[in-house]
């Protein structure tokens, strides 16, 4: 009786443990300059590209639909700011063209904060 | 002696059945939750029929296609993990879809050049 | 337009100084204007007529480019892009859509399933300044390349695929014939009409797709500006030039071809050509081009 009492408690206790444990890890990314990733995602074509309508940095053939993105870091001083605008900018102006990279899923939260990170550079 | 042996046969008897009635109620409660291909499946309903209301209302996207078609090609294919994964995504993408259409059923209106101001005026009376 | 369903019932109390008659009368111009506000969908009045949508976006292009008559749009951005326009008359010297024309011309000439041809439907094939227009028994909008399925079942032959290379080539031979013509779309009067103009009309101003374009977004709020090193064109020019010859097709494709590849480029999800999605949008930017020449097949990136 206790053997059979024994395995099952072990059997309830491996179900319970395998319900825990299935949130999936983090993974981390192996590349080490964040602000080269940013770069790469606002200049690509098929995920941020900015440059179709910013001129930033070093870019070539940007467009002019939107504002140059020049001295960041003093036209949004708080980080969450720009971030927002990134997100979502139709929130400060229900007019503006740009697209809510955020919120649409254009891109996803990681990507958004590298973007983020590198405009600040700028 | 009888007795005392009654009581912990009924005890662990009890024991059992609780035990057992636990892991039961768990197991079913856990197949349509945890089997993976129940799982996926379920994801790949719930995301065709928000895609189609995305479609009907005239503001289907192309990434949510696009992720629907892969979450039905890997759950036919047997990969439910893929397919739980595009899924969500397609379903995702598809409510930001039917948010986006919620928004422009009036915001629109808003957009459209306004007549030269000599023609503003009449333009409100009806 | 229904009146029924917004609330009107305004207190009539704790109203001292106004009289009660101008007060109702002050009420019915609240609340109608409400209800315009309200079901904005559903009335023609919320949107501004025809008339007035065509003056403004004639005004707005006028304000835009005040260096460009309103009908240079006809070449879309070769209106306002110097340079590129050179590059683009240069192309033009040899028209890599003749072959095309030249197609569309035996085509055009071939006998349908009944031994009649489309000249019987056409007559001499210079039609395309009538379309698209509203037919009010069939209460939907009859563009050049529905016209010519039509002209097919009527005389017993098959209908041609809308996305198919033979529908191109009859209206472009149609096209050419009808150069210089000015578009001249009635103006929308019955319900139908309007109904269908209106539906083209919030299609244009719609953001659309993952990207939540418009396509007044480009066309109207940055008309003129660039994306990368592409300028955006104006509106009214839109329907001038079609069947086109895009280099990127190297192949005439239809307006509607354009439409599609339009919705894609925001990442929503493209409706069929001749759809009635499509059909009523060509309705309306064909209605907002009139007085613009017709100078289709011509080459665009």
């Amino acid at each position: 009786m206790k053997i059979a009492f024994t395995v099952l408690l072990t059997i309830a206790a491996m179900i319970s443990y395998s319900v825990m444990a299935e949130e999936p890890l983090e993974q981390t990314s192996p590349i080490a300059n964040p602000l080269e990733q940013g770069k790469a995602i606002a200049f690509d074509r098929s995920v941020g590209n900015c440059l179709a309508c910013h001129m930033i940095d070093d870019g070539e053939l940007p467009g002019n639909s939107g504002p140059p993105l020049l001295q960041m870091k003093l036209r949004f001083p708080d980080r969450e700011v720009l971030r927002a605008q990134v997100w979502d900018a139709t929130v400060r102006n229900p007019n503006t063209v740009m697209p809510p990279y955020g919120k649409h899923k254009i891109l996803n939260d990681k990507e958004l904060d590298l973007v983020v990170d590198y405009l600040l550079s700028l | 002696m009888n007795s005392s042996n009654n009581k912990i046969g009924s005890a662990i008897a009890l024991a059992l059945m609780l035990i057992a009635g636990l892991l039961l109620s768990a197991c079913t409660k856990q197949s349509p939750n945890h089997d993976p291909a129940a799982l996926a499946k379920n994801a790949v309903d719930q995301a065709q029929t928000k895609y189609q209301a995305s479609e009907q209302a005239a503001y289907a996207w192309v990434p949510a296609k696009v992720a629907l078609t892969l979450a039905t090609g890997a759950f036919e294919a047997g990969d439910m993990e893929t397919a739980l994964i595009e899924a969500e995504r397609a379903t995702m993408l598809t409510e930001a879809s039917l948010a986006q259409a919620k928004v422009e059923q009036n915001a629109w209106l808003e957009r459209f050049p306004k007549p030269p101001a000599s023609t503003t005026e009449t333009r409100e009376k009806p | 337009m229904s009146f029924k369903k917004e609330p009107c019932n305004y207190s009539l109390t704790n109203s001292p100084g106004i009289s009660i008659p101008a007060l109702m009368n002050y009420l019915a111009i609240a609340c109608v204007v409400t209800i315009l506000g309200y079901t904005g969908l559903q009335s023609p009045l919320a949107y501004g007529d025809p008339t007035a949508d065509r003056q403004a976006m004639r005004a707005l292009y006028q304000k835009r480019f005040p260096d460009i008559p309103v009908e240079a749009h006809k070449d879309g951005v070769y209106a306002f892009d110097q340079d590129a326009r050179e590059q683009w008359l240069e192309l033009e010297d040899f028209p890599p859509y003749e072959i095309a024309i030249d197609e569309g011309e035996e085509l055009f000439n071939t006998a349908l399933a009944d031994g009649a041809s489309y000249s019987d439907c056409f007559g001499d094939g210079a039609v395309k300044g009538q379309y698209p227009y509203f037919d009010e028994n069939r209460s939907e909008v009859i563009t050049l390349e529905l016209a010519i399925n039509d002209c097919r079942s009527q005389h017993d032959d098959q209908p041609l695929a809308y996305n198919g290379p033979e529908i191109a080539r009859v209206a472009a031979y149609i096209a050419f014939l009808s150069r210089d013509q000015i578009i001249a779309v009635a103006e929308p009067t019955s319900p139908a009409a309007l109904a269908a103009y209106n539906d083209g009309k919030r299609f244009y101003s719609s953001r659309k797709g993952q990207l939540n374009f418009a396509c007044s977004s480009c066309h109207v709020q940055l008309a003129g500006k660039r994306l990368r090193s592409e300028r955006l064109s104006a509106s009214l020019g839109h329907v001038t030039h079609w069947p086109a010859y895009r280099l990127k097709w190297q192949d005439v494709g239809s307006l509607h071809r354009r439409f599609a590849r339009c919705n894609q480029q925001v990442r929503a999800e493209p409706f069929a050509q001749q759809s009635p999605e499509y059909r009523n949008l060509e309705y309306f930017l064909t209605y907002i081009a009139n007085g613009l020449p017709l100078n289709g097949p011509a080459i665009r990136k």
